[in-house]
This record gives structure tokens, sequence and C-alpha cells, in this order.
């Protein structure tokens, strides 16, 4: 990475929206928690808190990483790998109103299929009909739409039947992981604007740890499966069918968050362990499927010309 | 969660993402596909002589800035193209050629295919590098010419320097040369990865690309 992009990816992509966050988060869960403590009348709900905003944080840090690498910004490009910032405000939007208004969980499905799908559609349609055709094009589209709100129910369920802080340190190993395994499938820029969810995603956890109520579940959870399976699609593009094992298992990471032990130490332990099986799977399937480089034994597949 | 739901949503993720990624084709069968398309840019017109490049003898070499202190050079070594030259009168030839992206050789496999790849060409998407003239100015040892160029799905007008545009004769073949050298930003043609923050041409890579076609056509 050039000098001058990682110095811009440090503070566009990593300080300022981590401090931003740090700061936002910290400032409506303390006023949430306030607020929670008041006594009630008898029925009256105590709220969710500012669900919505986490997922706003999520798909900005990835947005402002993605744009320091692009250094541009189009309202609708031509480029499908252009669309990757304009997946993440689908993503953003989408998870703002989960969290901000209660569905039922049926609704939230649906939904959810419809912007995966939506997400899916923005993102390939491009590859039409040059490198798929038309028929698949929907496939991928239908396919990535239910597959996506499954897993994402799944991940969400599991994600809130625990305590928020676990579910935020799973989440930040899942998609630090990620990072360099998109880098070996060839995707380094979707690698690289992953580094403002990390930011984000850090700064939720440091307030998780004093606010216990703050959750990736509802909205949080959608924007993060959908990124993943936005990194998947990129990769399996970019670096066509020779990773299809490890794309497929990158897909299923949010699946380990259906993981619990009883107890929440056990449970984060369980789900670290599970989720250092899948990324170290894949990151083996990765390097010696030789998918970025010359072959096996490449660390770096742009290591040797880029430094 | 129970263990059905689990494993229904592993299913379907599994079959789901197996179909997903199994639909993409491979780079080659993108380019072939993109190639059966490819039809003649124009029709010969009444004075004209159609050459048909020959994609032995010709050359598609680009430049750029790298690290802000060097010119590096690569190549692409697939292209086609066509000439409609009018020997009465030069300036009213016409000529068009494309340029296969997946083929691009900077004497690295590992960069190539990064090239290929969506930080740079995105050749997935994007299979050709296109051009068609518009029009020839100046005269002869001075020649412009004028066009649009279709880089990653932008089309832009351009113009080149033009220099030894003739005809002759080799192995019992008519043919024709040529040689046209583009200056262009790439960042006008949506190619902004690893571009410094003011657009200029240091950072890592420059935005400053020349792009120099020297061809050989065999009339047909």
């Amino acid at each position: 990475m050039p000098d001058d992009l990682f110095q811009r990816l440090v503070l566009h992509g990593g300080v300022i929206p981590g401090a931003v966050s740090l700061l936002l988060l910290g400032v409506f869960w303390w006023m949430h928690r306030r607020r929670s403590a008041v006594p009630r009348d008898e029925g009256e709900p105590a709220g969710d808190g500012p669900r919505w905003l986490l997922p706003v944080l999520l798909a900005g840090g990835f947005v402002a990483a993605d744009y320091v690498v692009k250094v541009r910004f189009e309202w609708w490009p031509t480029d499908n790998t252009m669309r990757a910032a304009h997946a993440a405000i689908l993503l953003g939007v989408f998870g703002f109103v989960e969290g901000l208004i209660r569905l039922p969980a049926w609704g939230v499905s649906l939904a959810r299929a419809v912007v995966f799908g939506g997400l899916a559609w923005m993102l390939c349609e491009g590859y039409a009909p040059q490198a798929i055709s038309e028929a698949d094009l929907w496939g991928t589209v239908a396919v990535s739409g239910l597959a996506g709100s499954l897993i994402a129910q799944a991940a969400d369920r599991g994600t809130g039947a625990a305590v928020g802080w676990t579910g935020i340190l799973a989440w930040v190993i899942a998609i630090g992981a990620l990072q360099p395994m998109l880098h070996l499938a060839g995707f380094s820029s979707g690698s690289m604007a992953l580094a403002g969810v990390m930011a984000v995603l850090s700064s939720a956890l440091i307030v998780s740890v004093f606010v216990r109520d703050v959750s990736p579940s509802r909205g949080a959870v959608s924007v993060l499966t959908g990124l993943l399976l936005a990194g998947a699609l990129g990769a399996g593009v970019q670096s066509e069918p020779k990773s299809v094992p490890a794309l497929l298992l990158m897909v299923c990471m949010p699946l380990v968050f259906v993981l619990s032990a009883g107890g929440t130490k056990r449970t984060l332990m369980v789900r670290v362990v599970a989720i250092g099986l899948v990324a170290g799977s894949i990151a083996a399937i990765l390097h010696f499927g030789g998918s970025g480089g010359d072959g096996p034994g490449e660390d770096d597949p742009y290591a040797d010309y880029y430094g | 969660m129970n263990k059905s739901l689990i494993a229904v949503v592993a299913g379907v993720a599994g079959v789901g993402g197996a179909g997903m990624l199994a639909g993409f084709s491979n780079a080659e069968a993108t380019a072939a596909f993109a190639a059966e398309q490819r039809e003649t840019v124009f029709e010969t017109r009444q004075g004209e002589r159609m050459y048909a490049s020959d994609p032995v003898h010709s050359s598609v070499v680009f430049s750029i800035r790298h690290g802000g202190v060097a010119n590096f050079y690569g190549r692409f070594n697939d292209m086609d193209g066509e000439v409609h030259y009018n020997a009465e009168s030069p300036a009213d030839s016409r000529m068009a050629f494309t340029v296969q992206t997946a083929s691009i050789d900077t004497n690295n496999n590992s960069r190539d295919g990064h090239l290929r790849q969506a930080d740079f060409f995105n050749a997935r998407q994007f299979p050709e590098i296109s051009f068609v003239s518009t029009g020839i100015s100046g005269s002869e040892g001075g020649w412009v010419l004028n066009g649009e160029l279709t880089l990653q799905g932008e089309t832009r007008p351009i113009s080149a320097s033009l220099s030894g545009f003739d005809t002759g004769t080799f192995r019992n073949k008519d043919v024709l040369g040529f040689e046209a050298r583009f200056d262009i930003k790439r960042s006008d043609f949506g190619m902004t990865k690893y571009l410094a923050a003011d657009g200029g041409e240091g950072g890592g890579l420059g935005n400053t690309v020349t792009l120099i076609v020297a061809v050989e056509a065999i009339a047909e």
C-alpha cells in the first residue's frame, strides 16, 4: 500500500470514524441508560435504546474508508466495483430503520431478503451478459436475498441472546479475519474499506463494556451480514470460482453467532474458537489454492511489486 | 436456535453460494464473449480501402508514473482494429480498435492479475478498451487523430498525435502502419484506485497514462 494511502486510511478510515463512533455511541447509550433508570409505570416498556445508531455508524465507517481508497464518489457509477459504498449506504439505511422500528420477525426476514437481493443486483448487474447470463444474475440475486436473510436471522438471534460485548467482540474478530481473506482472494480494495467498519466496531466494543445493553442485534447484524455478502460476491467475481469453498465459508461465518455454551465467557470462548477455525480454513484454502497469487507459498500476492 | 433451522440456513447458504459463484465464467470466457459480439465498426466508403490490424506486428504499450519518481511500462498483448484508408485524402480516413483488458502484461503474473481485478480494469465487467475515430486533422508529418475512447464503461472524446500514417508493400501484401499516442487521465474514466488525494502524479500511481498504439494493418 502506498504511504500516502496508508496515512489517509488510518486517519479518515480509522481514527475519525472510530472517534466519532465512540463519542456518539457513548452519549446516546449513556442517555438511554439514564432514562432506563427512571422508575416507570407498570407495563411501560423500557425501550430498546438507540439501536439505530450502530448500523449508521458502521455504514459511515465503510463509506469513509472506501472513499479514501477510491478518491471518488458518483451517484450511480457504471462500474460495479465502484458501488461498494452504495451497497453500504443501502445497508445503513435499512439497519437504521430496523433499529428504529420493531417489526415482526417475518417482516424483518422479508425486508432483509429484498435488501440483500438488491445489494447483489447492484454489485453484479454489470457482469451480465459477458461474465454471467441474465438467468445466473437473477439466480444470484434471489439466492443472495434468501441465504443472506436466513443467515442474518440466525446471527441476529444468537447475537441478541448473549451479552452485547460478546457479540461485538466476535464480530470484531470475524471482520478482522475477513480483511486478509479478501486481500488473498484478490479483492484488496474491499479489504481496505473494512478498516472503517473495524474502527466503528472497536469503539462499540469499548462502549459495550460500560453499557451492557449495547448490542449489534437488530440493525447492525444486517449491515455486517450484508457487508460479508458483498465481500464474498466481490471476491467471488474477481477471483473466479477458484475460491468457492473459501467464499462459502465466508458467507456462513455469521452462523458462528448462533453458538452458545452457557455463560458469557464460555459462549465467547466457543465463538472465538469457531471463528478461528472458520477463518483459518478460509485462509488456508485461499493460500494453498493460489487464488490471489502465482501459487502456494506466496503470503502476499501483491508484496513483490507493490511494497 | 434449533438444529434443523441451522441445517436449513447452512444448506441454503451452501447451495446458494455454490450457484452464485458457479455462475461466473472465467476471464478468458468473458473476453471470448466480448470478441464474439464485436462487429466491423465502419462500412467502407467509396475511395476507401479497408485494412485489418495484424496482431503479430501491432503493439499497445502504456506508461504510468510509479511512486512519484519513475515511469513504469506495460503492454496489452491482444488488440484488434480496422483502418479505412483514403489514399486521396488521408485526413478523411477512419479507424477503430479494441484492446482486450485481460491481456495486460507487466512482466509479473501477480500484478497482472491484480490489474485485471476490481482495483483497476475490472476486466470481468469491461473486457475491452475501444477507440473509434471521429476525424483526422493536421497535415502529413503532424496528424492529430480525434475520436472517442471507451474505458471502464466511460466514453470520452480524445485526441492523439498520429505519426507514420502511411501505406506500403510487404511480402506482396499491401500494408498500412501508424502510431497513435494518447495521454489520458485515468480518473476521467473512473479508474481512481491508488490515486493521490490531489489527483496528481504523486502517490502510489500517477493519474496520467500514456497509451501508445502502434499498428500494422493488412489490406482486405
